[in-house]
């Protein structure tokens, strides 16, 4: 059951890749209007939990959006339940142009806020005809937070979005993202602590496929105390 | 030069047929990555079709053979609909083997369908007067038939570039040959689109079946068999997945083998072909306008 002020629940969610079982009952709650940030060592299952709450990969265990029972849908049901999805390495579909991309995530229904992506991203509106297999890392970070913004949703998951990106382009996804989260609940891996520390209101560590440890973003204030969540010695970098 | 514009024009006639399958192998291949060998037994099927229509219309005339057209084509999306829905749509996550294991028992129980209905020896296509005419192009004599194939298969890859280019469904299928996961992402059922594109490709070998019962004025149980060979040669040697590269290959490979089989002997074209496919895959694997990965 959803817990009051959640818009996502998540109870006892175990999924396997093949042979190997990568999440062993997750429980997560996404508090409405809070952006929360999964944080974890490569290889724990961050990105296999938002999968799995998306329907890409196989899992068992309850899944809830704004109370409704989701786990049984196939993705693009999900999708349209209410979710945007921004996955890692962007997934821009690189032989059309970026306004092709922007085209496809608009639903049914629905008003495109074109107005809202062109005022965050105003690069793009000058790239429209650009094939968005052509931009940088970082205009394609655009391209996929766009796309994901297009539609009004109720939860916007996004995959490590600073991942590969210059420490200029991550800053300015950021500062996007840090405007965005004012209106939407976010549910984010994010491996870069300083980003995680500009936009977590919630934590979430994740170890061997389950959660180890959840708080408030203060949690990312004591380091030491994050590297023992975490698994990591003294001596490596958080 | 008569004999140049002839070899020519039955050259491209024949490649517009080979391209008629071909389109829809591509766009199948370039959104499922599906090799449907029951692609061949559409064109079969679409065939029949149109010898019925003419047939139950009686007396020939370019009306009937219009409705004839059209029955081919409807026959030909309906048949693929079906063996999407039943047979392949279960088989998109069981890999290639399967896939060209249960497509290639589709052909062949429509062909043992069609011969158990229509017996193993040809059946004539009734053709009406004006199909019967030619024209003169630069002083060869062209049947009507052979310019009509021809624009039947630019007509085809019109009507296609457009659709991916202008529509919705278009613009999704493309995405969906650059990534199915990430669409389905956005919230669009690309099985929907799936569905779409194998009928497409029905539609495009049932018009397909219909031309080739007018090229070889008849059709056997086994007809679409020899276009498919063909069909896949130009598939590979276009760029598997590229409807440009199919439009292309389809235009060279039904020139040069009917310049082999005029200039060289009978039957050499097949051959040149075959050499032309070797060449391609040694020189460029991904075809003419193939890409690594894959396109529309």
């Amino acid at each position: 059951m959803t817990t009051i002020g959640s818009v996502l629940s998540v109870r006892h969610l175990s999924a396997r890749i093949g042979t190997s079982q990568i999440l062993h009952g997750v429980d997560l709650e996404v508090p409405r209007n809070q952006t929360t940030v999964i944080l974890g060592r490569n290889g724990v299952g961050k990105t296999t939990l938002l999968r799995s709450i998306l329907g890409y990969v196989e899992a068992s265990g309850d899944v809830e959006l704004l109370g409704r029972p989701i786990d049984r849908l196939p993705t693009h049901k999900r999708v349209r339940a209410g979710i945007a999805y921004v996955p890692e390495d962007r997934d821009v579909f690189r032989s059309l142009t970026v306004e092709e991309n922007l085209r496809l995530a608009e639903r049914a229904g629905q008003v495109p806020r074109y107005d809202l992506v062109f005022d965050l991203f105003p690069d793009l509106a000058d790239r429209r005809s650009q094939n968005a297999g052509s931009l940088s890392g970082g205009q394609q970070q655009m391209v996929a937070l766009g796309r994901g913004l297009l539609a009004e949703c109720e939860l916007l998951i996004v995959d490590e979005p600073t991942k590969g990106l210059s420490p200029r382009v991550v800053q300015e996804v950021v500062d996007v993202l840090a405007r965005v989260k004012e209106g939407v609940t976010i549910l984010m891996v994010e491996q870069n602590l300083s980003a995680a520390q500009q936009l977590a209101d919630d934590v979430v560590v994740i170890s061997e496929g389950t959660v180890v440890a959840s708080g408030t973003g203060e949690m990312l204030v004591d380091r030491d105390k994050l590297r023992g969540f975490l698994g990591v010695g003294r001596s490596e970098e958080v | 030069m008569d004999t140049f514009v002839l070899l020519t024009v039955a050259g491209l006639s024949i490649g517009a047929l080979y391209y008629l399958l071909a389109s829809g192998l591509s766009i199948i291949f370039g959104l499922l990555d599906v090799l449907s060998f029951a692609h061949g037994a559409l064109v079969t099927v679409g065939a029949y079709a149109a010898i019925e229509t003419m047939t139950r219309l009686g007396t020939p005339s370019l009306l009937g053979f219009l409705l004839a057209v059209l029955a081919a084509t409807a026959v030909g999306g309906l048949v693929a609909y079906v063996i999407e829905r039943l047979l392949v749509r279960p088989m998109y996550s069981r890999g290639h083997l399967a896939q060209l294991l249960v497509t290639m028992g589709a052909a062949l129980i429509m062909a043992a369908l069609i011969e158990s209905v229509k017996g193993p020896d040809e059946v004539h296509m009734p053709l009406p007067k004006a199909l019967e005419k030619s024209i003169h192009i630069f002083g060869a004599v062209i049947p009507v038939s052979m310019a009509l194939t021809i624009l039947a298969a630019i007509a085809l890859h019109g009507g296609l570039l457009l659709f991916l280019a202008r529509t919705r469904h278009g613009l999704i299928v493309r995405a969906g040959v650059d990534n199915a996961d990430m669409v389905r992402g956005l919230g669009i059922d690309v099985s929907r689109s799936f569905s779409l594109v194998f009928v497409l490709g029905g539609l495009a070998a049932g018009l397909g079946g219909a031309l080739a019962a007018v090229y070889v004025r008849a059709a056997t149980p086994s007809l679409g068999d020899t276009y498919l060979v063909y069909a896949f040669i130009v598939l590979i040697i276009g760029g598997l997945g590229s409807l440009r590269g199919a439009f292309v290959a389809a235009a060279i490979a039904g020139v040069i083998q009917q310049f082999a089989n005029y200039y060289v002997k009978a039957g050499a074209g097949d051959i040149v072909v075959l050499a032309l496919l070797v060449v391609v895959l040694l020189l460029r694997p991904q075809g003419l306008f193939g890409r690594v990965g894959r396109s529309v």
